[in-house]
């Protein structure tokens, strides 16, 4: 008979970490655009600065994130095992930042052939990713909404992916495309088809578990997924044939349907039955109140008469700010203080083979630092909300305080990273002692630790 | 050596699940589809963990109050709960799927693991309450709870329905048994 188990085909902690790692470092390099670049970034959204610093924080902050997080998540959710863990997180980490880093390098200097060397990237490592995860998930039962989700959301990806590729290609005047117009597909596949589709699907799962709160309604996150997908592929349609009446009704839709999002979250957090709130907590109803405020402004901004153009941008533009700073930044900065230390806690646990008992998760990053950052992230969203109002005044100060939030969250994560390697070798030398003194140590002899009698 | 029992496709996958990160083979599976699925195991035992969230939550509030005494008997039943839970599975769940199943090496041995590395959580916060030292009592919380949630989502979305459907057979005697086995940690099995 076959052995059924071996223990050794979790992702290795390298796999994840590095994508996590490099994170932040796209953050930085955004608050140094709103330095270098200065107020002119926001005079329009259609700015090369305004959409070098969108792609800094979409594909360079929040792509890495969630594909790090998902190369961990898919096997513990799904039990789909991604096949060489090691190698797929070394090239597709490999490409997507190089990717991200021609694309923003792209549209400051407008070089053609940044944009054709970053889709070849970009197109490529998420090709592999997809290819593989999809591969990972093929005929595993979606039974639970979670999985559908995290399906969907791969396909999300797909799509936004490929219409950045075909737009890259487009803009120096290869191809004849109605550039707005695909633009505006291309980032709502990403906003609501990637991004909404995968935070729903993993917060479906986390923010019962971490928050103790009640669970979503069921029939809301089997609707979500696949709502989501039907609304966006018509509003898609609808726009591009240029239908403004269906394509208003649709987009509405998709907006109701991340408001409920919110609004069930931050309901489900006021039923939390944990004693206080954490920085995962507060982290999530920052999130959820920055997409509910995204959303009215959204509205506002539609129904704003032609003359109030102007008007009707800076409220996109804070709409902008709301959804990538306030609430996908959040969320995931958030959960990253969850998963980082409870990996570093998971695999030392590991190493002690059940021998040692590794130091609590609490331990991994202290909790003042957690705290410090929190309120630095929170700063630099108020200031970027207001440079958005008032660019003279704010761009700087917005600019270094981004570059402030994201270096402490680098710090916190390479804190982690030290305590990691710091304790490996300590729980190391305690089995390599404990075993040439009496062979088979226990270092945990608490009565606790057995089961009480019968 | 016990022969296998025919597996279906959902327990194939079940079992992948179980296995996160690991790698399961079955060799006899086959792709008969589950014709009348039953809860009984699933809805008990869940509940069942849903009471001991419940009760490790009770010794946070307790602590935040700072009411120390009250934490401490709050913790005791929480201990209980807990260890009479993994009782249950371990001296009567599992070892009727082991014997059904002829798999002893399968996911109920990530299980046992996974409690073993349980009660270890759950001696060191017991130490860190004993000396009233909030943080320390925290870290270990925490980090338990999260080892409990997960494990929790394995057994109720994979263990417990291949129970379901390898026990139906025995409900009349085991969900007597798992209760008594339960109800011996002083709590209320519903």
């Amino acid at each position: 008979m076959q052995a059924l188990l071996s223990f050794d085909q979790a992702p290795p902690f390298g796999a994840p970490a590095r994508f996590f790692l490099t994170a932040p470092l796209f953050a930085i390099l955004a608050g140094l655009l709103l330095l270098w670049s200065g107020p002119g970034l926001f005079a329009s959204r259609w700015t090369p600065e305004a959409l070098a610093l969108t792609h800094l924080i979409t594909v360079g902050f929040m792509l890495q994130v969630m594909l790090g997080a998902m190369l961990q998540i898919l096997p513990v959710v799904a039990g789909a095992n991604m096949a060489r863990p090691r190698l797929l997180a070394t090239l597709v980490h490999l490409a997507i930042t190089l990717g991200a880093l021609l694309l923003a390098a792209g549209f400051l200097g407008l070089q053609p052939l940044a944009f054709r060397l970053a889709a070849l990237f970009l197109g490529s490592g998420v090709a592999l990713f997809v290819g593989s995860a999809g591969h990972a998930l093929y005929g595993v039962p979606p039974s639970r909404a979670t999985i559908r989700g995290l399906q969907i959301s791969l396909l999300g990806l797909s799509v936004t992916v490929a219409l950045g590729v075909l737009l890259a290609i487009a803009l120096d005047g290869a191809l004849d495309l109605p550039l707005p117009r695909v633009t505006s597909i291309h980032f709502s596949w990403g906003f609501v088809g990637w991004g909404l589709v995968l935070l729903a699907a993993v917060g479906f799962v986390v923010v019962p578990m971490f928050q103790m709160t009640p669970a979503y309604p069921a029939w809301f996150t089997h609707l979500l997924p696949w709502s989501a997908l039907a609304l966006l592929s018509l509003w898609s349609l609808a726009e591009a044939a240029d239908w403004p009446a269906p394509s208003a009704l649709l987009a509405g839709a998709l907006l109701l349907i991340t408001a409920t999002f919110a609004v069930l979250t931050l309901h489900l957090q006021r039923r939390s039955k944990r004693a206080r709130f954490d920085a995962t907590q507060h982290y999530w109803r920052v999130g959820m109140l920055c997409t509910l405020a995204a959303c009215t402004l959204w509205l506002v901004a539609r129904g704003l008469p032609e003359r109030m153009a102007a008007l009707a941008e800076r409220l996109e533009w804070l709409c902008g700010v709301l959804l990538l700073c306030g609430g996908f930044m959040s969320v995931i900065i958030g959960m990253l203080y969850k998963i980082f230390p409870f990996l570093v806690w998971l695999h030392l646990q590991n190493l002690g083979g059940g021998r040692v008992l590794a130091p609590n998760m609490n331990k991994v990053i202290a909790g003042q630092q957690i705290k410090r950052q929190m309120r630095a992230h929170f700063l630099a969203l108020a200031l970027l909300l207001a440079a958005v109002i008032w660019p003279e005044w704010f761009t700087y100060p917005a600019g270094i305080a981004l570059l402030v939030a994201n270096g402490a969250l680098l710090r916190n994560l390479l804190a982690a990273v030290a305590f990691y390697r710091q304790q490996r070798t300590k729980i190391a030398a305690l089995i390599a002692a404990a075993t040439s003194s009496d062979g088979k140590p226990s270092l945990t002899s608490h009565p606790a630790t057995k089961a009480p009698a019968p | 050596m016990i022969p296998y029992v025919e597996l279906d496709r959902n327990q194939t996958y079940y079992l992948m699940f179980i296995n996160a990160g690991r790698t399961a083979t079955l060799d006899n599976a086959s792709s008969q589809l589950m014709r009348f699925p039953m809860h009984e195991i699933t809805d008990f035992m869940t509940r069942d963990h849903r009471l001991c969230d419940d009760c490790l939550v009770a010794v946070e509030q307790a602590i935040v109050n700072g009411a120390w005494e009250l934490a401490g008997t709050e913790f005791i039943r929480f201990r209980d709960a807990l260890l009479y839970h993994f009782l249950a599975e371990e001296s009567v769940l599992f070892p009727r799927f082991e014997q059904r199943t002829g798999m002893s090496l399968g996911p109920t041995q990530v299980m046992r693991s996974e409690h073993v590395q349980m009660r270890q959580l759950l001696a060191a916060a017991e130490a860190a309450l004993a000396d009233r030292d909030a943080d320390e009592y925290a870290g270990h919380a925490e980090t338990l709870l999260i080892m409990m949630q997960q494990h929790n989502v394995k057994e109720e979305n994979v263990l417990y329905p291949m129970c379901d459907q390898q026990l139906a057979d025995q409900l009349l005697e085991l969900l007597p048994e798992l209760q008594k086995q339960l109800a011996t940690g002083g709590k209320v099995a519903a």
